[in-house]
């Protein structure tokens, strides 16, 4: 209440100035008539009564000044003079100012960036109806893992006795081929049930969403994305009549999403599925759907787990064969779309703070040495009657008016940033559409502006406290001032230089994990090699003819010249690929998982995937003869270790659906990262694709050889000249390899830019410091000169302070690396947090660029001329 | 010679002007006359302390201003205390007996 009545008097003495002034000009000339009245009532006559009650009185000015002051009415006043004396006196420093601005743009410029990716991936709402009810399911294996997806009869079981949610649906994402003005693309599909839209909550902005009796209907309906309502339907403004053709079908466009919506990632297009048969008998192992559901009103996330948890024991103890089913996690949809980039935007985070520490740093570094210069100013200042508390304001005015500024050109840099990311997609942000500079962001540039203004501006201020007058104008402003002045400035660079090191230790850590992790034999040479991935329409390729297909796509496809080799599979590496269950003859272990791999003969021979015993696959298997099988290395050792797995049999239980035919072991090939390059090789094996038409309708072709543009270009043409209606995505596979890498590119590029940033910002830091040092201390140095003393002596004097302070900053700043260092750990592939290397070589750059920003102002000491010097003054 | 009771103990004024006021409303003038009299001349209020310490008290709360009409007749502000202000005084005051005896005791036994 207080308060608020404060601000009220306040805000109607700043609105209504001329008002309150006459009030108090009244009020003020009725005290001097009652006083002069007094003096008269004492036999005074009314002149000397006046001129007594005018003097008792005191100035007049003064007086209206103090009580404006405590009105803050001078002070609103003030502000707008102290500001524009700022700007005049930076007009005065443009080289300072320029630098200023220029560094203050970088930290707040990255700090605001920063701030917009992780307010839009981690901090603001999911854009459903109340996201937070939102929930993901997901089962767990007897290791106790997240299994990110379910079976449909684990998930049917899941929904009939589950109490704690108000919807709860089931859906499964797949690339499909669909044909929009006659051009064949692959569109991310994703089959939802019927509560699918329930449980998000979403109103389509034209037409409707999926209900569930679209699904019990069995007509083939489609709700669109607004990316895929405007990119590839030009967004008109109600449904279109013609059907949507995905795959052979023809589907009713029946409601468009709003934008926004990044859940599931990618998916353009959503169509019902009744997740009937075969999945609804199929094994409890076939994982392939994931579930979603909306937490009923008045559950807690943690009663809603709790059952679930109860649920899950039962229906595992019905079945225990199912092995991904052990457990449920059910998780806020936010967090589980954006848990798995957490710790890259918190080390990001660390980062920019990081940087944003040096730029403050060496902000107050520049406005200390300010100060001293301006130490005369403001001594006489305050000898003519300015109040402390008057400088202290006027400082930090100057001080927010540059850091504002420098806030400005932040807030364009941030939005160029923000572009750029965005544009680049270098890393994979889910909800990386809704990172932009709004209002949030902008206020948050704002306030850190503020911040840094009147953060920064402490340093000199306290400085004025500090200062003796006389001593000051005696000095003639030149003193280096205090003991205490010149050792706030030494602690200054010393935060600089320690906080370069924690920065230069993450990206030196990062470029050593970045360098292990590509050194590591991926199993393929990915060099040389283009890829098209491509999905048959089922209706026209089923049973042989896709196998026909290949046959002829093969053959014209090795005729390119320079193609040495052209193979195909269901699922290149570095891609998402399906894990099944083996059953090995003569092996009790049941539950053993494989990966499942379908190739074409020539695959090996395109990958440059190495044969270690046995053979490839060959003309003369087919699909009548025997079923056959090559391993990895990895497969080999697991199941037959010291034997030889040539001619031994097994069946892929899980893979093969209506009998499970005993394959047999014709070879052995070179172990495949296939899950990336940080993972351990998976165990798995591969089967013909003549073998298994029902997985070759969607296939990656892998021409080996060739310029990469041209073979890329002519095989485009050579599948379109086949069928038109097939959609291939090209692209050779070090692009894909490259990929693979980009989050951890980007990381490491993060931490070398802002480990670059902090100490060229350091180095200037120590520069001007020494710089300024040296200045001040001219007629020391010149003193000393003059009393004997050598220029070697002098340099030593300079590089020693230098020495002193990095050596002490080195040694603080590693050990807050290696604090650092422990947190990123999860980020660290194959290199201790620890690693003396590192640490090594990051002191001995730190120490030489310190040394090496020392270098002109320690020789402009040794160059000082005594004569000179001393004669100046 | 009186003192100036504005270089008295900080926030003397403010009790000063608040036990004044607490038996009638007033303007300034006749705040610092008051104050003058019951002290028997020994304190002075400067008036360049007054004004801001009332305007200051009024942005508090602990007083407020009406203009109204001087006993001479024309406009004049009148200075009232509030419920919050006679708080603040019974606070004060007892904080500043305590004060003063504290005082007494030191000047007569230490």
């Amino acid at each position: 209440m207080r308060i608020i009545r404060k601000a009220m008097h306040r805000l109607r003495t700043l609105t209504r100035p001329r008002r309150f002034t006459r009030d108090l000009d009244e009020e003020l000339s009725f005290h001097l008539e009652m006083q002069t009245r007094w003096h008269e009532s004492e036999g005074l006559d009314r002149t000397a009564a006046h001129a007594l009650a005018a003097r008792e009185f005191g100035g007049a000015t003064r007086f209206r000044e103090a009580v404006l002051d405590t009105r803050g009415v001078t002070w609103a006043q003030d502000i707008t003079r102290d500001m524009a004396f700022a700007l005049r006196s930076y007009r005065r420093a443009p080289g300072f100012t320029a630098i200023a601005v220029l560094t203050l743009a970088l930290g707040i410029g990255t700090t605001t960036a920063a701030f917009s990716i992780i307010d839009a991936v981690l901090i603001r709402p999911l854009p459903y109806e109340k996201p937070d009810r939102i929930v993901t399911l997901t089962g767990r294996d007897s290791a106790g893992r997240d299994i990110p997806s379910v079976s449909v009869p684990t998930f049917d079981d899941w929904r009939e006795q589950s109490r704690s949610f108000s919807a709860i649906a089931l859906y499964a994402t797949a690339r499909r081929a669909v044909i929009t003005a006659g051009e064949a693309a692959h569109v991310e599909t994703a089959s939802v049930s019927g509560d699918f839209f329930r449980v998000l909550g979403v109103q389509p902005t034209v037409g409707r969403a999926l209900m569930p009796d679209d699904v019990t209907r069995g007509e083939p309906v489609v709700v669109v994305s607004h990316g895929f309502w405007v990119r590839a339907l030009g967004s008109p403004r109600t449904l279109p009549e013609a059907p949507l053709r995905i795959g052979a079908d023809a589907y009713r466009i029946v409601g468009v999403l709003p934008p926004g919506l990044e859940y599931p990632a990618g998916v353009d297009l959503f169509v019902p599925d009744p997740f009937g048969a075969p999945w609804r008998t199929a094994s409890r192992n076939n994982i392939n759907f994931s579930a979603i559901a909306r937490l009923a009103d008045g559950v807690t996330i943690d009663q809603a787990r709790s059952e679930m948890r109860a649920i899950a024991a039962r229906v595992h103890a019905a079945h225990p064969d199912d092995l991904y089913g052990r457990s449920v996690s059910v998780t806020t949809l936010q967090r589980r779309m954006v848990g798995p980039v957490e710790s890259y935007l918190q080390l990001l985070a660390g980062a920019v703070i990081a940087v944003l520490l040096v730029v403050c740093a060496n902000l107050a570094n520049a406005n200390l040495a300010r100060g001293a210069v301006r130490g005369r100013e403001l001594a006489i200042r305050t000898a003519l009657g300015a109040g402390r508390w008057r400088l202290v304001r006027q400082l930090l005015v100057e001080s927010v008016v540059l850091s504002v500024s420098g806030g400005a050109a932040g807030v364009a840099l941030a939005w160029a940033l923000v572009r750029l990311i965005a544009r680049t997609s270098a890393v994979e942000l889910p909800r990386a559409g809704e990172i932009t500079v709004n209002g949030a962001v902008l206020a948050f540039a704002l306030a850190l502006s503020v911040g840094v203004g009147l953060t920064v501006g402490l340093a000199p201020v306290l400085q004025v406290g500090r200062s003796a007058l006389a001593e000051t104008i005696a000095s003639g402003g030149r003193s280096t001032g205090s003991r205490r002045r010149a050792a706030s400035r030494d602690v200054l660079i010393g935060v600089e230089l320690a906080l370069a090191i924690v920065l230069l230790v993450g990206a030196g850590l990062l470029i050593r994990s970045f360098r292990a992790v590509i050194s590591r034999d991926i199993g393929f040479t990915p060099d040389g090699a283009v890829a098209a991935e491509l999905s048959l329409p089922p209706a026209r390729y089923a049973g042989r003819h896709a196998s026909d297909f290949y046959a002829e796509l093969f053959s014209t496809l090795r005729a390119i010249p320079g193609v040495s080799a052209v193979g195909a599979t269901n699922s290149l590496p570095l891609g998402s690929s399906a894990m099944g269950f083996i059953a090995v003859e003569g092996q009790a272990d049941v539950g053993a998982a494989a990966g499942y791999r379908v190739v074409s003969d020539d695959y090996f021979r395109a990958m440059r995937i190495p044969l270690l015993r046995g053979r490839f696959f060959g003309p003369g298997d087919d699909s009548g003869t025997t079923r056959v099988t090559l391993v990895n290395r990895a497969m080999a050792e697991r199941f037959w270790p010291g034997e030889d797995p040539i001619g031994k049999r097994f069946k892929a239980t899980s893979m093969e659906w209506k009998d499970t035919p005993w394959l047999t072991v014709v070879g052995v090939v070179g172990n495949v990262r296939h899950w990336g390059l940080e993972q351990d090789v998976p165990v798995e094996h591969y089967v013909l694709y003549r073998q298994r038409p029902e997985f070759a309708l969607t296939m990656a072709v892998v021409v080996r050889g060739g310029d990469a543009a041209t073979v890329m270009g002519a095989v485009r043409e050579r599948i379109r000249a086949i069928d038109r209606d097939v959609p291939a995505d090209l692209g050779t596979l070090t692009a894909r390899v490259d990929r693979s890498l980009a989050e951890r590119r980007f990381v490491m590029s993060v931490l070398i830019a802002f480990g670059a940033l902090a100490l060229t910002l350091a180095a200037i830091g120590v520069y001007g410091v020494l710089s300024f040092s040296v200045a001040q201390r001219t007629r020391e140095i010149a003193v000393r000169m003059a009393l004997g003393a050598h220029r070697s002596g002098v340099l030593a004097l300079v590089v020693g302070h230098v020495l002193r302070v990095s050596v002490v900053s080195a040694a603080v700043g590693l050990v807050a690396a290696r604090a650092v260092s422990r947190l990123m750990s999860a980020l660290l592939f194959d290199v201790s947090p620890a690693d003396p290397r590192t640490y090594v070589v990051v002191t001995a750059v730190i120490l030489a660029v310190a040394l090496f920003a020392a270098y002109v102002p320690a020789r402009r000491a040794a160059g000082v001329d005594p004569m000179l010097a001393l004669r100046s003054d | 010679m009186p003192l100036p009771a504005d270089e008295l103990l900080q926030g003397t004024l403010d009790l000063l002007i608040l036990r004044t006021l607490s038996r009638e409303p007033m303007h300034g003038w006749a705040v610092s006359h008051r104050i003058q009299e019951i002290s028997k001349e020994a304190l002075r209020v400067n008036q360049g302390s007054l004004y801001p310490a009332l305007h200051r008290l009024e942005e508090e709360g602990l007083i407020e201003a009406e203009w109204g009409v001087s006993e001479l007749g024309r406009r004049a502000k009148f200075y009232e205390i509030t419920a919050a202000g006679r708080r603040q005084l019974a606070r004060e005051s007892a904080t500043w007996r305590k004060f003063a005896e504290a005082v007494q005791l030191v000047l007569q036994f230490a």
